[in-house]
């Protein structure tokens, strides 16, 4: 009888334990938030205004400033000369393999130039990680850091990165392109400085296809063609298990918007009938003209990108980052054209153009002094002008941002310089696309794009719903997630509570626990019968 | 006798603080998190807002679905993993068996195995219909394919079927320990008394081990709840959010969508059921009074 | 006649043994045999597209030299692998000791509260550790512990608390009658505890160090968060990554690599996985009871 009752004991101690700390934690908190909501009446809200003007547009033509001159660059950040005591930056750098030869080149000549930098960098970042975020929060962000343009424009809007408008003159951006500009601009202030642009194009396999199809009714003539004759797949593309990244090209072909302002704010346009049009048009492809291949993952060694390589698909749509592995496998037979147009509403299908490139951390994040500052901003310069964007192109076949290295590159490609011969035709092709491509929204908003359409989307081509119910629901989960991260303001008031409300509701929660103490009294009783 | 106390006092120092740092501490921090608004808009500057993570995760969440899925993907997990791994158990337990060792280490390669890159090739050979599962193996079975992106139900089979590679031999080896330390001569006096084996095994062996298959439950009840992995890599939750897990979507709320309070709030949730759920358990098996 | 039934039924039995034995090896095997497949490949696949690449037509040692072979700024993968045996193996020695100590306190000494405490302790760890992680960097960022001991100290707990009642179990079973013949003799309590108890609880201690060791060589995220700045410090998993470009969406994830770097990581795992077979499977053999 006692051993049931001591072992019985330690538990119910617990629970009561457990209890009397969180009855403690949560009236400690109800009464602090009381306190402090009684003397800061307001919370910051924050301003939906976003509309991403592009800077003025007083210069035209290619400004003469030359960032590759250490003068030209401390005269910039307001230098006369050197310091006499060195500096050391922080720098996150996120480039491929192959990429990081070319930085490092760049690197060799800096550190030839700028004597009095020192650069400490870290390699093996990723893009859009949160481990950027977390060290901020520490205090710990590296001065430099080099990420996607979205990514970048939501830490801009966390006030972790520097407003570069504030440090650098006007005429800067002039040196890259307008489409790249704009993507590292945000409500008129440039946040960071673009080294390349990316966008997906259409990859196909010349043994199969005769001709890159212009419209999609091409498109589905010829991958029903390869079907017939090769019996291969005509398109390998995973429409059911994006993120959206690519669909997005299909959704402004049919007529749509991801966005759109209404009285100010802006709001999802997800449900339109482009989508709807655009979720039938692939499913009509994949279920019922069976030319299309529902592949699971993207990329040369998911499923699409080894199906193109063994050659058992025609077509599929990647980015020219994974250009190498295809140029590998089907050496002149790869080819690269533009999305084509969309037969239905004479639109091209546009893909995101969007940019990667340098931003600096703000001091808060980084714990920087002004003038490491000064030398991140030469750094950032420094690494986003010709010389280093040609090297990136000419090594790594990044597509340059600097408009000089830019329009290099056209001339190479017009001279068939590159080699092998056919690389030409292939990055011409590539490049072409870019004038055909919609603006990558860096708004924060757009975070919460990514998963309501993958959920929707996957859904839909699992057959568990029709176009129009995805449309619907991939609007709804994305207004819904823009509330619950404020970014969109609620007509329900979501109430705060007084502190004697919440132990009312921490003790109902916790009375689903009395049942067992019951049970357990229940359980005594009966052996005390027995 | 107060100074003998104070002295084995220092025996359970180490684990007590570090406990108290590495678990309590963001333990704490994440239920301070929850109270708060902290995400990216509000990163530098946050407020307290109350129970609003709260009241969002229950209006606005997948609250039901989500528990669902994570009580399909914990118990089913479990009850094949723990079955896989006694049935194992008992198959080498026998005396007469030779070669059980080398039984033993090939069997107990999945668990040696890196966890990171078994994920990947799993993940390769569910493709349908291209990977070794739905083109070579299911066939042989006569069983139907299995295709994850079109469907809940064979996303669950991926699912389950990949855990119980992963884990079976962790569960075989704590059977098999368990089964071996039975005195045999309890089975040779049922022997004697003409005892059947459906009678040995459910007089004998059964209760024997009911501790043990009650811990091991126990634990790995709430490992697996807390298996972030295998969803992740192999589904990403699934179509739609079908095989999303509490711990799947707190870690997308806070890593992709950077609200750290409400990913916190979903934490709080996921744990206070797994704490419920697992006393419950405690204490109608009894089986931490022999610890304490 | 009675002999001969007996004999048909054992012949049965036993072969129903090994073709299920044979049939699960089989089956923890062959994603394996993948894995090694693919790291002798020259090309980044993961699905092998026809049966017949099951047996390769050509063995390249491409991904194994440029493991071994690559210099990044300061690091090689073979530098990282020591990094993450020396690591993991700190790990191991500390979390065998902290379990020990704890299962000894909780097992013979008499601390206030101990039931309450262990009690507590053990379900605090039902906390998710992707919650954890955050929390834990900005604390030891404080503390300015973002290195090898900061992580040392953060992977002990997780195999501590567990493996610490599990000692508890095995040290229950070794009478005290021991410790007090060795501290008449002359010995400290604790000196009786290292030379008497640590050798007769040899299964858990082996066990312990096992789930300690994997734990830290595997880790990813934690340690990917502590150690990213230093390239020297690198651990074997962070710099797998990196090199078979898996940390940057941007670049083609090469499988062959990645594979190939757990083929090497894993050998030395499973290699210590066998070696202490007989002990692993001793080691929850206190947790069985033959009371009902």
């Amino acid at each position: 009888m006692k051993k049931i009752k001591k072992e019985n004991k330690a538990i119910s101690k617990t629970i009561i334990a457990v209890i009397i700390v969180v009855i403690i934690v949560i009236a400690i908190g109800g009464i602090y938030g009381y306190l402090v909501l009684r003397n800061h009446p307001t919370t910051t809200t924050y301003s939906s205004s976003f509309t991403s003007s592009s800077l003025t547009t007083t210069t035209s033509g290619i400004s003469n400033l030359n960032t590759s001159n250490p003068q030209v660059l401390m005269s910039l950040v307001g230098l006369s000369s050197p310091p006499s005591t060195p500096v050391t930056i922080t720098v996150w750098d996120s480039y491929s393999v192959s990429e990081n030869q070319a930085f490092n080149q760049t690197l060799a000549q800096f550190e030839q130039e700028f004597p009095w930098i020192h650069v400490q960098v870290t390699y093996g970042v990723g893009v859009g990680t949160s481990q950027f975020e977390t060290a901020a929060k520490a205090g710990q962000a590296p001065i430099v850091y080099r990420d996607t343009s979205d990514a970048g424009g939501a830490l801009f809007a966390a006030g972790l990165v520097l407003n570069l408008s504030q440090y650098l003159p006007p005429s800067i951006a002039s040196l890259y392109l307008p489409t790249a500009i704009k993507d590292w601009t945000l409500n008129g202030s440039l946040y960071g400085l673009p080294d390349n642009i990316n966008y997906i194009v259409m990859f196909y396999n010349k043994h199969f296809v005769p001709y890159p199809p212009n419209t999609t009714d091409q498109l589905v003539q010829i991958a029903e063609y390869v079907n017939k004759t090769y019996h291969v797949w005509g398109i390998a593309y995973g429409a059911g298990d994006e993120y959206g990244y690519r669909f997005a090209a299909w959704f402004a072909g049919f007529g749509g918007h991801i966005f759109s302002t209404s009285s100010d704010k802006i709001i999802p346009a997800l449900n339109s009938t482009a989508m709807i049009n655009a979720l039938n048009f692939w499913y009509n492809l994949t279920y019922n003209l069976k030319i299309n291949y529902l592949a699971p993952s993207t990329g040369p060694s998911g499923a699409e990108g080894e199906l193109f390589i063994a050659n058992q698909t025609a077509i599929i749509f990647d980015g020219p980052w994974d250009l190498n592995a295809y140029l590998q496998a089907l050496g002149p037979n790869l080819g690269a054209a533009p999305l084509p147009v969309i037969s239905q509403t004479g639109l091209r299908a546009s893909p995101f153009i969007g940019s990667t490139g340098f931003l600096i951390s703000s001091p808060q994040a980084s714990g920087a002094t002004p003038l490491q500052i000064k030398a991140a901003l030469i750094f950032v310069l420094y690494f986003t002008s010709y010389q280093a964007d040609l090297r990136l192109w000419e090594v790594a076949h990044d597509i340059p941002a600097n408009i000089q290295a830019y329009n290099e590159a056209l001339t190479q490609l017009r001279e068939d310089i590159l080699q092998p011969a056919y690389l030409n035709q292939i990055m011409e092709g590539i490049l072409e696309q870019a004038q055909y491509g919609q603006q990558f929204p860096n708004i924060p908003q757009m975070a919460y794009y990514w998963n309501s359409f993958h959920q929707y989307a996957s859904e839909f081509f699992a057959n568990k719903i029709n176009a129009s119910q995805a449309a619907q629901g991939m609007e709804q989960a994305f207004i819904q997630a823009l509330i619950q991260n404020g970014l969109l303001s609620t007509f329900l008031p979501l109430p705060l509570l007084l502190p004697l409300q919440y132990l009312l509701i921490a003790l109902f929660m916790l009375t689903f626990l009395i049942p067992l103490e019951l049970s357990k009294n229940i359980r005594k009783w009966c052996i005390r019968v027995e | 006798m107060n100074k003998q106390k104070l002295y084995s006092f220092f025996y359970i120092i180490p684990i007590v603080s570090i406990t108290l740092f590495l678990f309590i501490f963001p333990l704490v921090y994440s239920l301070y998190i929850s109270f708060t608004n902290l995400s990216e808009l509000h990163f530098i500057h946050y407020n307290y807002v109350g129970l609003v993570n709260y009241i969002i995760i229950f209006k606005y969440g997948y609250f039901l679905e989500l528990l669902k899925n994570t009580l399909i993907w914990t118990v089913g997990s479990l009850v094949t993993m723990m079955s896989l791994g006694f049935g194992l158990a008992l198959l080498l337990n026998q005396s007469d068996l030779k070669g059980k060792s080398v039984f033993y280490a090939i069997l107990i390669l999945p668990w040696a195995f890196p966890g990171f890159i078994s994920l990947l090739i799993w993940q390769g050979l569910w493709v349908d219909p291209y990977g070794m599962m739905n083109r070579l193996i299911l066939p042989t079975l006569h069983l139907p394919k299995v295709n994850s992106l079109t469907s809940t139900t064979d996303a669950w089979i991926e699912l389950i079927v990949t855990n119980d590679w992963l884990s079976f031999p962790y569960f075989m080896t704590v059977f098999y320990s368990a089964l071996q330390s039975i005195p045999k001569e309890l089975y040779d006096i049922a022997d004697l008394d003409g005892a059947g084996i459906l009678t040995k095994f459910v007089k004998i062996t059964l209760p024997s081990l009911k501790r043990t298959i009650a811990f091991v439950f126990i634990t790995s009840f709430v490992f697996t709840w807390n298996n972030f992995y295998p969803i992740y890599i192999l589904t990403g939750g699934g179509p739609g959010i079908s095989t999303e897990t509490f711990i799947v979507y707190a870690y997308q709320e806070a890593f992709s969508y950077s609200n750290f309070a409400l990913g916190a709030a979903w934490s709080m949730i996921s744990t206070i059921f797994v704490i419920v759920l697992a006393i419950i358990v405690i204490k109608y098996t009894h089986i931490l009074d022999s610890f304490t | 006649m009675a002999i001969r039934r007996y004999k048909i039924l054992k012949i049965l039995r036993l072969l129903f043994s090994y073709i299920i034995l044979i049939i699960m090896s089989f089956f923890a095997i062959f994603p394996l045999y993948y894995v090694f497949m693919t790291s002798f490949s020259n090309a980044p696949n993961l699905i092998s597209l026809s049966i017949s690449d099951l047996i390769p037509k050509h063995i390249y040692f491409t991904a194994y030299k440029y493991l071994i072979s690559t210099n990044l700024y300061g690091g090689s993968f073979p530098l990282w692998v020591r990094n993450s045996l020396i690591l993991a193996s700190s790990t191991a020695i500390i979390s065998v000791l902290l379990a020990l100590i704890t299962g000894y306190a909780l097992s013979r000494l008499d601390i206030p509260a101990k039931k309450t405490l262990a009690t507590f302790i053990y379900i605090v760890t039902f906390f998710p550790y992707t919650a954890t992680a955050v929390p834990l960097y900005l604390l030891f960022a404080k503390f300015h512990l973002l290195n090898y001991i900061g992580l040392i100290l953060a992977y002990t707990p997780g195999t501590s608390i567990f493996a610490a009642f599990i000692a508890k179990l095995s040290i229950d079973a070794i009478p005290s009658s021991y410790e007090e013949i060795a501290m008449i003799d002359g010995l400290s309590r604790f000196g009786a505890f290292l030379r008497i108890v640590m050798r007769l609880a040899l299964p858990v201690v082996a066990l312990t160090a096992i789930l300690g060791f994997t734990g830290a060589y595997l880790d990813f995220a934690l340690a990917y968060s502590f150690l990213l700045p230093n390239v020297k410090e690198w651990t074997a998993t962070i710099g797998l990554y990196y090199m078979a470009g898996l940390l940057n969406p941007a670049s083609a994830p090469q499988y062959n690599i990645f594979a190939a770097g757990a083929v090497l990581m894993g050998i030395p795992l499973m290699a210590l996985f066998i070696v202490s077979q007989r002990m692993m499977t001793k080691a929850y053999s206190n947790l069985a009871g033959v009371k009902q």
